[in-house]
């Protein structure tokens, strides 16, 4: 199987509502699938940014969200720019510790900006394999705050 | 009526402010976004003036209890409507039962929902804006918070689907005044020089154009603290409290600037450095936490052409809108 045959698959499958292709030739085997990640979240299919719009009002191209790598894809996110706190106070004992078994929308932490402190929940239960940020520093949205095991 | 069905922290009902009550004490309160909010309305056929959701922080959800024209506008954010995607700076309509989600913005940092009709709570001096500190305006004078009820103004929605775009002012709006070497993930604003500019040495004033300042997380609709190596004043002097209002850039003794916003207080005494010209307060409304800031300084009739752009701007805005809305209402499918 050739690269520019295996190239022509993909656009083929990619043009298509097929989620997954598996061809064998000889002893060569191609399986082509398509990630649940390319569902609704995707703002491309909207049917609105095919209609016309006006002359000069243009809706702008659309950007798709990052789709988070299977590594990472355990990993409990900030969602703002804050400082982050482990402890609800300063003198209490931390949320939660490395190894902790969490439920789901359990606090893990709190997110400080523009003076509002923010709750961040687990999003499922599991265990708090990591913690990466420190206690008091400043993290950026998106960053990556816990690595949690379901 | 709109339900609130969810909603992050730090979300309001605001209008274009309270300008008129400035004098007497009263915060401007507002938008942070004028542009946004008003190119909502503009988009919808609404009064200038009508309130709309101001939202900082992600996600939020609304739902629809009658049909009702909409537009989301401000910061580029993920929004859909069920489940069906909605682009940023679009105006549609939902119908009844309908709920709308407005995820966390990939750009800027502000969104705003208008409603056809705005969002009906009651007038006060002058504005349907939240004061915060006097709780009073907005609904009930507080943050929104899951379950409030918001009353939409009587109108006749008109849009058909899928709706229409605009092109968002940082696409729209020239941006040939930012430095040639502004950094990524840097916003640059014009300012003209305020009253005790002179009073910083000269190597602090070069270093005020020169550093991108970095939005503290402490920053918010009162005012934005930025972060940098602190200025230095040649001569240091203690003034009495004057008028101040959004937009001014004053230098605290720590010498790390502070700017004035929507909810600042009205009178304040710190020497001002410089004041953001009024058509880009909007760039600072939706310069992210933890963003850089370059000041780039303007001449005055320069600063006048700014306003125009932007005005010329709504007036496009207006005009293409009016066209479209008035397609819908005959019945033809633009």
């Amino acid at each position: 199987m050739d690269l520019a045959k295996i190239k022509a698959l993909i656009d083929l499958v990619s043009r298509s509502q097929v989620t997954e292709l598996e061809l064998t030739e000889g002893d060569s085997t191609l399986r082509l699938g398509r990630s649940s990640a390319a569902g609704p979240a995707r703002p491309i299919a909207a049917s609105a940014a095919t209609a016309p719009a006006p002359a000069a009002p243009v809706a702008p191209a659309a950007e798709v969200a990052p789709q988070p790598a299977s590594p990472e894809e355990a990993a409990v996110r900030s969602p703002s720019f804050g400082v982050f706190h482990r402890t609800p106070a300063p003198d209490a004992p931390p949320f939660v510790t490395v190894g902790a078994t969490v439920e789901a929308g359990q606090t893990l932490c709190l997110i400080e900006a523009m003076k509002v402190f923010t709750a961040i929940a687990a999003p499922h239960g599991g265990t708090v394999e990591a913690i990466l940020a420190e206690s008091g520093e400043e993290v950026e949205a998106g960053q990556p705050l816990f690595r949690l095991r379901a | 009526m709109i339900e609130v069905v969810d909603i992050a922290p730090l979300a309001s009902v605001q209008d274009l402010g309270r300008a008129p009550y400035l004098r007497y004490g009263v915060s401007y309160s507002g938008v942070m976004d004028r542009l946004a909010l008003l190119a909502g309305n503009v988009m919808l056929g609404n009064a200038d003036d009508l309130a709309g959701v101001e939202m900082q922080a992600f996600p939020c959800r609304f739902r629809f209890r009658e049909a009702t024209d909409f537009a989301v506008t401000g910061a580029g954010c993920t929004v859909t409507l069920d489940d069906a995607p909605v682009l940023p700076w679009w105006a549609g309509r939902a119908e009844a039962g309908q709920v709308l989600t407005i995820a966390a913005p990939r750009r800027g940092a502000r969104a705003y929902l208008a409603v056809a009709g705005g969002i009906d709570v009651p007038v006060i001096l002058n504005s349907r804006s939240t004061q915060f500190r006097g709780a009073f305006g907005g609904h009930e004078g507080r943050w929104l918070q899951a379950g409030d009820v918001l009353p939409v103004g009587t109108t006749e929605g008109t849009l058909a689907a899928p709706g229409f775009g605009a092109q968002p002012p940082d696409a729209a709006l020239p941006a040939d005044f930012a430095p040639d070497d502004l950094q990524p993930n840097t916003t640059a604003v014009r300012v003209l020089t305020a009253g005790e500019y002179e009073l910083f040495t000269e190597e602090s004033q070069q270093r005020f154009w020169a550093t991108g300042w970095k939005i503290s997380g402490q920053s918010n609709r009162a005012g934005f603290r930025l972060l940098g190596q602190p200025l230095d004043f040649a001569k240091r002097l203690e003034m009495r409290s004057h008028g101040i209002v959004p937009g001014i850039v004053q230098v605290p003794p720590s010498g790390e600037p502070i700017i004035q916003m929507s909810d600042a207080h009205t009178a304040g005494g710190y020497p001002k450095i410089a004041t953001v010209i009024e058509p880009d307060l909007w760039r600072l409304a939706q310069a992210p936490l933890g963003s850089r800031l370059r000041f780039v300084p303007v001449a005055y009739k320069d600063a006048l052409v700014a306003v125009r752009q932007a005005e010329a701007w709504v007036a496009s805005l207006r005009r293409l809108s009016g066209q479209y809305r008035s397609l819908c209402a005959t019945g033809r499918r633009p």
